[in-house]
């Protein structure tokens, strides 16, 4: 009995976590895909700067390379690990260049709201696992409770 | 009168006697015939003397050629003979020889045959050697059980019913099922007064073993109730209970009748048995106030494969609620939750594991914050199929619970 209630539920929470995580590295994705399509209207800068929309890609994929979220690295994190990632760690912005094209502060266009916003909610949606998903246990246990 | 070169060489070898023309001549030639001579008519003239003499010269010389030739036919006929002895003997010595090869050959199968025949005869010896020993001690068994039957005083004395022998017992069906009781362990008992006795219920019908499942040997002894177990279990109660036919439940009926306590073994760690056979006998004096985390995931562990969970449900709870935690290293709670039915904590857990596993390659997933490099989930008290059954199945996800 104990075997097969371990196997069940081991097998519910990894079907959970990976849907969780796909979750995440789709929307990653998905703010890639949304920048590198637009790049004749830069709807993300507050100023209409093409080169800002481009920093901010670039800015994306540096820090997803670094903090290993990208497609393969998403495959081995844990949820717990990437939501203290994205939404505990201040340095993901980038706020400010020294350079003629960033001297105005885009912090406001970057993509690091809404990632954080997303992380959130998936990290707020994660649900447990009840005994109502275990058919069987209702089965097995009658006559006891 | 010429000679050729052999037969001047024959005539040197054999000389020819000349006829000598003298007087005498008559006088030898009869004594070389030995036999009355004839009357030969000598020649006269001299060219019939010499006529004559070269007649017998020609004769003389065609019997030495023949004497010649049988000499040399002869000779070849011995040469022939010698050849033929040697091939014989040849072919003799060979003969001989693969005779002999043939004996030796025969004697080291004889001798190969020997020693495996001797092996098995010892093989043989030593099987008999054991069965005989095996039967001795069942004999010394019986014996004992008997002397003990008799040493007991029988207040109920009453009519004797026959129960019939059972051939099953309950641990040879329901052992890879719901527990490995019940298997006879008759063989590795040890005497009975060098195991500890722990008696719960005095005069109780039945003896349970607490048996090490690696070793096979009784560790302690606990003198219980069998209503008291059977009431508590559906388990037990298939096992030993009222309407079972094993052998077991037989051992227990004949136990009313005055015939000693029945003896079961149960293969489970002996102080989880111990702190479960005083919950159920009522025998809360015993009762320890907390107990670590490990023993509770033991007790959940039993209680899931005897059913006990409904007749500890309020001690597992006291002994729980002071361990709750969704720490790492609590990662069992999702067992003791399953096994207890505490919905709430197994949601809150489950939820736990979902956020803090994570997948390693090679491995599979993996829980919580462990020192090593895997996660913890179960305690030593699960069964190792728990463990090993994923990694073994390819369509699993490869899960690991064990922490270094």
């Amino acid at each position: 009995m104990v075997v097969q209630v371990l196997i069940m539920c081991v097998d519910k929470i990894a079907e959970l976590r990976e849907l969780h995580v796909n979750q995440l590295s789709k929307h990653i994705e998905k703010l890639k895909a949304d920048r590198c399509g637009r790049q004749c209207q830069p709807l993300f800068c507050r100023f209409s700067k093409e080169e800002c929309d481009a920093l901010q890609l670039g800015h994306l994929i540096l820090i997803m390379s670094k903090l290993d979220l990208e497609r393969e690295g998403f495959r081995y994190q844990n949820v717990q690990t990437i939501y203290n990632t994205v939404c505990t760690t201040k340095e993901l912005f980038f706020v400010k260049c020294s350079c003629k094209v960033a001297s105005e502060s885009h912090s406001e266009c970057s993509w690091v709201p809404d990632l954080k916003e997303y992380v959130q909610g998936v990290w707020d949606n994660v649900r447990g696992l009840n005994f109502a998903d275990f058919p069987s246990r209702r089965v097995a246990r009658v006559g006891v409770y | 009168m010429f000679k050729t070169h052999k037969q001047k060489k024959n005539s040197s070898l054999t000389p020819i006697k000349k006829y000598d023309l003298s007087s005498d001549e008559s006088s030898d030639c009869a004594a070389s015939t030995k036999a009355p001579a004839p009357k030969v008519e000598l020649p006269k003239t001299l060219n019939e003397r010499k006529q004559k003499a070269e007649e017998l010269e020609v004769l003389k010389r065609k019997e030495v050629e023949e004497l010649e030739k049988r000499m040399r036919k002869e000779l070849e006929e011995l040469e022939a003979r010698k050849q033929k002895t040697a091939e014989l003997e040849d072919w003799m010595r060979k003969e001989a020889k693969e005779e002999e090869d043939r004996i030796q050959q025969k004697e080291a199968e004889e001798l190969a045959m020997q020693q495996l025949l001797d092996a098995e005869l010892r093989e043989i010896e030593r099987q008999q050697k054991e069965i005989e020993e095996k039967e001795h001690q069942k004999f010394n068994l019986k014996v004992e059980k008997l002397v003990a039957l008799i040493n007991q005083p029988r207040d109920d004395a009453v009519d004797e019913v026959v129960e019939p022998e059972p051939s099953v017992a309950f641990g040879q069906v329901f052992s890879g099922e719901k527990s490995g009781a019940g298997v006879s362990h008759e063989n590795v008992l040890p005497a009975p007064e060098l195991i500890p006795l722990r008696t719960l219920v005095e005069g109780g019908d039945m003896i349970i073993d607490a048996t090490s499942s690696s070793t096979n040997k009784v560790l302690v002894r606990y003198q219980v109730a069998s209503q008291v177990l059977w009431s508590a279990s559906r388990v037990f109660r298939r096992m030993f209970g009222p309407e079972s036919q094993f052998k077991e439940a037989v051992d227990v009926r004949r136990a009313e009748r005055g015939y000693g306590p029945a003896v079961i073994p149960l293969y489970d760690e002996p102080e989880v048995l111990e702190l479960i056979f005083n919950t159920l006998h009522h025998h809360n004096d015993k009762l320890p106030d907390t107990i670590p985390f490990e023993r509770m995931v033991e007790i959940a562990v039993i209680c899931d494969k005897y059913e006990l969970q409904c007749a500890l449900r309020f001690v597992a709870e006291m002994w729980s609620r002071p361990l709750w935690s969704i720490d790492a290293g609590y990662e069992d709670w999702l067992l003791i939750s399953w096994v207890f039915g505490y919905e709430d904590k197994f949601t809150q857990v489950s939820k736990e594991l979902i956020k803090r596993s994570e997948w390693k390659a090679g491995i599979g997933l993996v829980f919580g914050n462990c020192k090593g490099d895997w996660g913890t989930m179960l305690s030593d008290a699960t069964p190792e199929a728990v463990i090993s059954k994923p990694l073994n199945s390819p369509e699993c996800h490869g899960w690991l619970f064990k922490c270094l």
